[in-house]
């Protein structure tokens, strides 16, 4: 075995054992991602049989993001405009390294506090651990994405990120960072001490950071779904709010942006979520003289960061741009065989077999991205499941062809093709 | 007509010699002229899947000239993975057409049994269907398992239910969870999980007292998920050797 042959096989054991270690092995995880699977199946039927238009949303919205994703480049310079009209400051990040720069000198000198919404992209750069390392006081505010934070691990799932845990896992976590003696098998008494701890936090923070769901380029409006109001708070009280989003996000127009967030509350689990924010640029008033003044109750100061870090490339390529569709509504993770299997080890970055693609082109590279690519069953039950219908495992083993020209097989298979192709 | 039987080597290399044996069995039953594809390439399909390009087409070819050099008209299978290969992958892919058509066993005796209809005791059990990926939910072939379990007498044929399905308007075995049997390919440390998220979370609930999957591969989960979670009671039958089982 060459060096390079070790090197990756380390990366495939190294998956080996996290999925068997921190996945099989472990009884509690199974009862989390059971009791999470059924609420999920039971919250989207209550959804479907109240709005049985849902199925014909899913169609029109694939045809708005693949009109999108074919004319990215356009929709990123209306954006661009439009934010600027609103006063907004528009950032382009090639990387996730240029992202996290851009988003620390806005933050500008240490010691600040920042609150954060939930965002895949954010996760993608880092962008939390950047901070820190910058000698920011930085708080994941969604209640998942803090247990996330407080426990040092990584989200499990798109949207749940803590689906992993049990409620007894999480009474114990919060307990240690509030002080408080919190009772293990409820989940309210949990959920009223993070909101009370984070409070203080929101109130103090200089900058707030999320992600969005959906950018309308026409009006260069972010849209953010949210149930718990972190958000809403983090991109109200601070000076400045900064939202990191990818270019995939953006569509043409306010109708398609509505379009497209219905769809993904209605296939993320929720019938209808508690908020849909919609933020064009920085709090302004114009109630004297008519006169527009900026920096009224909410932020003085709005900026959109909008990263590529691959994204562009692979919005030209035939062969994978309908990985871009991706709304990360995670439906699929909870009919996913494989996400059941490694207990949510599936992907590295971004979860399931789409986010073992995410991950490829996007945030981790091809090598890291191999013992996923592998461990997707190209069973297609995602497929069903997505709202957008996207083809993940024929993008899989599309991608697995590359892997296997650039030697990113693991050892396993090859020995599997050597024993029975011979010659 | 003759039928070549193709998949049988890799039921032998599962150890599924149930299956193999009421595969001949049936088709001499049947009074088919049948020949089994002895010298097929092992795994061929499995090349399309894993991105070894470099040989995928060489043994797909391989595979055509072995199958049309016998002389058989039609190909059968188990396995649903060479269907759907021959059906889509290898014409867009490289060009390729086999000369001879290849559907899936179930496929072939739905056919049989809408030609004549076949004497079969009674199976007065619960029977569980597992519709297997490739066949089930990528090629939506559904209805041809259904169609040979009709002829039946007082059997009670089981599926997977799905609470959403009805209202996506779709075939509720779109949703079927894989049984799990790629994990003993690469990963039998996870075999607690088969247990748990197919056994014990789809299979047991429906209190079924035989299961099979239409599609060997899935059959062969089904057994093995059984065995680790220790289940008797419910016993791993292939629909195959059902019909093998009863016929009169």
């Amino acid at each position: 075995m060459s060096e390079k042959e070790k090197e990756i096989q380390k990366i495939f054991n190294d998956y080996m054992a996290e999925i068997i270690a921190d996945g099989a092995e472990n009884e509690t995880l199974r009862v989390a991602l059971k009791r999470a699977v059924n609420s999920y199946r039971g919250n989207l039927k209550k959804a479907l049989e109240l709005f049985p238009d849902s199925i014909d949303y899913k169609e029109k919205a694939r045809k708005i993001k693949e009109y999108s994703i074919d004319h990215l480049e356009e929709l990123i310079d209306q954006t661009k405009k439009a934010v600027e009209r609103n006063h907004g400051v528009f950032h382009f990040a090639k990387d996730a390294d240029e992202a996290n720069e851009i988003i620390a000198d806005i933050v500008g000198k240490p010691k600040k506090t920042i609150v954060k919404g939930k965002s895949l992209t954010t996760e993608e750069t880092e962008l939390r651990q950047y901070l820190q390392e910058k000698g920011h006081e930085v708080w994941e505010t969604d209640l998942g994405e803090f247990l996330v934070q407080i426990r040092d691990g990584r989200p499990m799932h798109m949207l749940a990120p803590s689906v992993d845990l049990t409620r007894e896992e999480a009474a114990e976590l919060i307990s240690k960072i509030t002080g408080k003696d919190l009772p293990k098998d409820r989940i309210d008494t949990s959920v009223e001490a993070v909101r009370e701890f984070l409070r203080d936090k929101f109130t103090k923070a200089d900058t707030g950071i999320s992600g969005a769901n959906v950018i309308a380029a026409e009006t260069g409006t972010l849209f953010i779904i949210e149930n718990e109001g972190n958000i809403k708070v983090a991109a109200s009280c601070p000076d400045k709010y900064v939202a990191l989003v990818g270019v995939e996000k953006i569509v043409p127009t306010l109708e398609d942006a509505m379009h497209l967030v219905k769809t993904t509350w209605r296939f993320a689990n929720y019938v209808v979520p508690s908020y849909v924010h919609m933020i064009s640029g920085p709090s302004k008033t114009g109630d004297i003289e008519k006169t527009t003044t900026y920096g009224a109750h909410g932020p003085r100061e709005f900026h959109m960061v909008l990263l590529d870090n691959g994204r562009l490339d692979v919005a030209k390529n035939d062969d994978f741009k309908e990985l871009l569709y991706c709304m990360k509504c995670g439906a699929c993770m909870y009919e996913c065989p494989v996400f059941w299997v490694t207990a949510g080890h599936f992907g590295k970055k971004y979860p399931g077999g789409i986010g073992a693609l995410w991950d490829a082109f996007v945030a981790t590279g091809m090598e890291e991205a191999a013992p996923s690519v592998y461990s997707c069953a190209i069973c297609g039950r995602c497929k069903t499941r997505c709202p957008l219908n996207i083809d993940t495992d024929k993008m899989i083993k599309k991608l697995r062809k590359i892997l296997y020209k650039k030697g990113y097989t693991p050892a396993i298979l090859k020995e599997m093709k050597d024993t029975f192709f011979k010659g | 007509m003759k039928v070549l039987v193709a998949g049988m080597s890799n039921l032998e290399h599962q150890g599924q010699q149930g299956v193999i044996d009421s595969i001949t069995s049936l088709l001499k039953k049947m009074g088919v002229d049948y020949q089994i594809f002895t010298d097929e390439v092992k795994c061929w399909e499995a090349t399309l899947n894993l991105g070894f390009e470099d040989i995928s087409e060489k043994v797909s070819k391989e595979f055509k000239e072995k199958a049309e050099a016998t002389g058989a008209d039609l190909i059968i299978s188990s396995f649903a993975a060479g269907v759907q290969k021959w059906r889509t992958e290898l014409p867009n892919q490289y060009g390729l057409e086999l000369g001879i058509p290849y559907i899936h066993v179930s496929q072939f005796i739905a056919d049989e049994f809408k030609k004549s209809s076949p004497d079969l005791a009674p199976f007065p059990h619960k029977y569980f269907v597992q519709h297997g990926c490739t066949l089930g939910r990528k090629m939506k072939g559904f209805q041809a398992i259904r169609d040979v379990l009709s002829y039946v007498p007082e059997i009670e044929v089981l599926e997977e239910e799905h609470p959403t399905a009805e209202l996506e308007k779709m075939d509720k075995a779109e949703f079927n969870t894989c049984p799990g049997s790629w994990l003993n390919f690469t990963q039998p440390e996870l075999g607690d999980y088969i247990k748990e998220n197919y056994v014990l979370s789809v299979l047991a609930p429906a209190n079924p007292d035989y299961a099979g999957s239409t599609c060997a591969n899935g059959h062969y989960g089904i057994v093995q998920g059984l065995e680790i979670a220790e289940i008797e009671d419910i016993k791993p039958l292939y629909f195959t050797e059902l019909l093998d089982r009863i016929w009169r």
